[in-house]
């Protein structure tokens, strides 16, 4: 099977042709423009059709459209541009259509900065639109895995009909690491018999999410809240790295995840015993990857770029059982290995000094 | 007119390797005594570029041309007056970092004329496991678009098939057989082969008449192979 040497942004576009996606909507912006090039280069050659829209406003609706006709559709922008399309968002869960889409995270707020952050996680976890939703949202931490889950994101879109978050920093969309296109079986997933197609031969399909009766609005509400209940038990995914033994333990996902296993190396080679639990599903948090630790850590670590927003998530994941720390960079900047190190070292001396 | 050696422009698909080889190259002439200028002209996008490495580079002493502080991580095409200055001096090598595509060599553009007046090569660098320019018709597609967009003519190939830390001989060697197909369709010479420093005795024993360039990766993030 050929490797190829891919982009993080690349691997993310030709993850999703492969994955059957045909239409994509989307507004260039650094750090995710190569996701939109490649979809506009490569889209027609598979009969698929890319529209740059005028906004990410329209793109995120034009993607509500198409996939409410049941096709696989995506969309990609970068934080400033995923923020016009939160409305959008919203709308498109209360109608439960599967959509995939890629934030591949600059600095904010605002219009921020073009290097690398984290500090949408809030916004992709917690609901950044109105209204009680909630988006699946995958986070990679490598060129693989980048395309490993964008293959996923669409068939975890299908089969909750439920929009689904792949995030990722500006580092990751950048980086160039080797990558195979494994074939994939193909998931069992429901018909979609509710999409809009014409309605020859068969009741009408209505899409919409407008409901005048507040009965009916919380009988919905109840429906989205039992099918989010169900993602969050069987969706939840992570990865522990060096726990086994561990007395401390990192948490850190995307890039930082694996500048924190840089971090974890150093100190295992010093003979302090911390791990990393490495969320790969952010919404749903990992709180299963916690409670199988639970009673040997003493302490957190949660690194992130971003103010600490993560780390109010591993507080809830361990009921606070044990202090949790924040190593952090924002504004674009990176942690080195050291420094996470370093920071670990200081707010837990106790792991050093018991070595 | 003509091919000269004094100015070198680096082109290609995106993600071909044209900054590692930049800044290794402009690296080599210093160490070989020369008076180097390093021009990072990608306006693509702020990540990787050569201008990560400018500090390095200039202790080395290779004087690297950008645009001033305040726009280093801006977008914008603002190169500053002294890269024509460089173009035109005589007593410097001038290495041309160009960004990527045809998107990238529309830079090249606004020098164009200067450059063809004082004699260049441009060479074009391939990796073969990139998925524009796996097959040979799609590195003669990529080359075409560079030079209309640049207003320059390519003079040679340079090989740097890679995959990164898993690149090994036999991925070279299929590369390199990819490009002496351009190298037949194009009249094209292959100026060199560019391989990290680990692999030069190896890839060079196995092409005895062919020259062997080696690079030191500077780029790579520190973590990425954890």
């Amino acid at each position: 099977m050929k490797k190829y040497l891919l982009k993080g942004n690349e691997a993310i576009a030709e993850a999703a042709v492969r994955a059957g996606c045909r239409l994509f909507f989307g507004y260039p912006i650094t750090p995710s423009t190569e996701i939109i090039e490649y979809m506009a280069k490569h889209l027609p050659a598979v009969n698929g059709t890319f529209v740059q829209a005028e906004s990410e406003v329209s793109a995120i609706n034009m993607c509500f459209g198409a996939a409410g006709a049941g096709v696989r559709v995506m969309t990609a922008s970068s934080s400033p541009g995923i923020s016009l399309m939160q409305e959008g968002l919203s709308y498109i869960a209360a109608n439960e259509l599967p959509v995939v889409v890629v934030n591949i995270v600059r600095a904010g707020p605002g219009l921020g900065g073009l290097g690398p952050s984290q500090a949408d996680y809030f916004q992709a976890t917690k609901g950044g639109g109105h209204g009680d939703y909630r988006l699946i949202v995958l986070a990679p931490s490598t060129v693989q895995e980048l395309v490993n889950l964008t293959q996923d994101a669409f068939d975890l879109a299908d089969l909750y009909r439920n929009p689904v978050m792949i995030m990722a920093d500006g580092i990751l969309g950048q980086m160039m690491e080797p990558v195979v296109f494994q074939e994939r079986e193909t998931r069992q997933l429901p018909a979609k018999d509710w999409a809009t197609t014409g309605a020859e031969g068969r009741p009408r399909n209505t899409i919409t999410s407008y409901s005048l009766q507040n009965e009916i609005g919380e009988a919905n509400c109840l429906r989205w809240e039992a099918k989010y209940r169900s993602i969050a038990a069987a969706e939840q995914r992570w990865e522990q790295y060096m726990t086994d033994d561990a007395a401390y333990l990192m948490v850190a996902y995307g890039t930082t995840a694996r500048i924190a296993k840089a971090a974890v190396q150093m100190a295992r080679k010093e003979g302090i015993k911390v791990g990393l639990l490495r969320p790969i599903t952010l919404w749903p948090f990992p709180v299963d990857g916690f409670k199988s630790l639970q009673g040997q850590i003493k302490g957190y670590l949660s690194v992130e770029l971003s103010a600490g927003q993560m780390i109010e998530d591993v507080r809830l994941a361990t009921n606070c059982s044990a202090p949790v720390h924040l190593c952090n960079r924002q504004g674009g900047m990176v942690p080195a290995p050291e420094e996470v190190l370093e920071r670990f070292k200081e707010v837990f001396p106790a792991a050093a000094a018991a070595v | 007119m003509g091919t000269n050696n004094r100015v070198t422009v680096f082109v290609g698909n995106y993600g071909s390797g044209k900054t590692e080889l930049s800044i290794n190259y402009a690296l080599d002439l210093a160490r070989q005594g020369q008076q180097v200028a390093l021009v990072d002209l990608d306006i693509i996008n702020p990540y990787f570029r050569s201008r990560e490495k400018a500090d390095l580079l200039e202790s080395q002493g290779v004087h690297v041309v950008l645009p001033p502080a305040e726009y280093v991580m801006s977008e914008v095409p603002a190169m500053p007056p002294e890269v024509a200055g460089f173009i035109a001096n005589k007593d410097y090598h001038v290495v041309i970092d160009v960004g990527g595509d045809n998107t990238g060599a529309t830079a090249l553009g606004r020098f164009a004329d200067l450059i063809k007046n004082t004699g260049y090569r441009m060479l074009m660098v391939v990796n073969t496991n990139r998925p524009d320019t796996a097959s040979p018709a799609g590195i003669i597609t990529v080359m075409h678009s560079i030079e209309a967009a640049g207003g320059l003519s390519v003079t040679a190939l340079v090989s740097n098939t890679n995959l990164a830390w898993e690149t090994d001989l036999e991925l070279v060697q299929q590369g390199q057989k990819i490009l002496e197909q351009v190298s037949l369709q194009t009249g094209l010479p292959i100026d060199f082969i560019v391989v990290e420093r680990s692999l030069y005795e190896q890839v060079k024993e196995h092409f005895p008449h062919r020259q062997v360039f080696p690079i030191d990766i500077m780029m790579r993030l520190q973590w990425a192979q954890t």
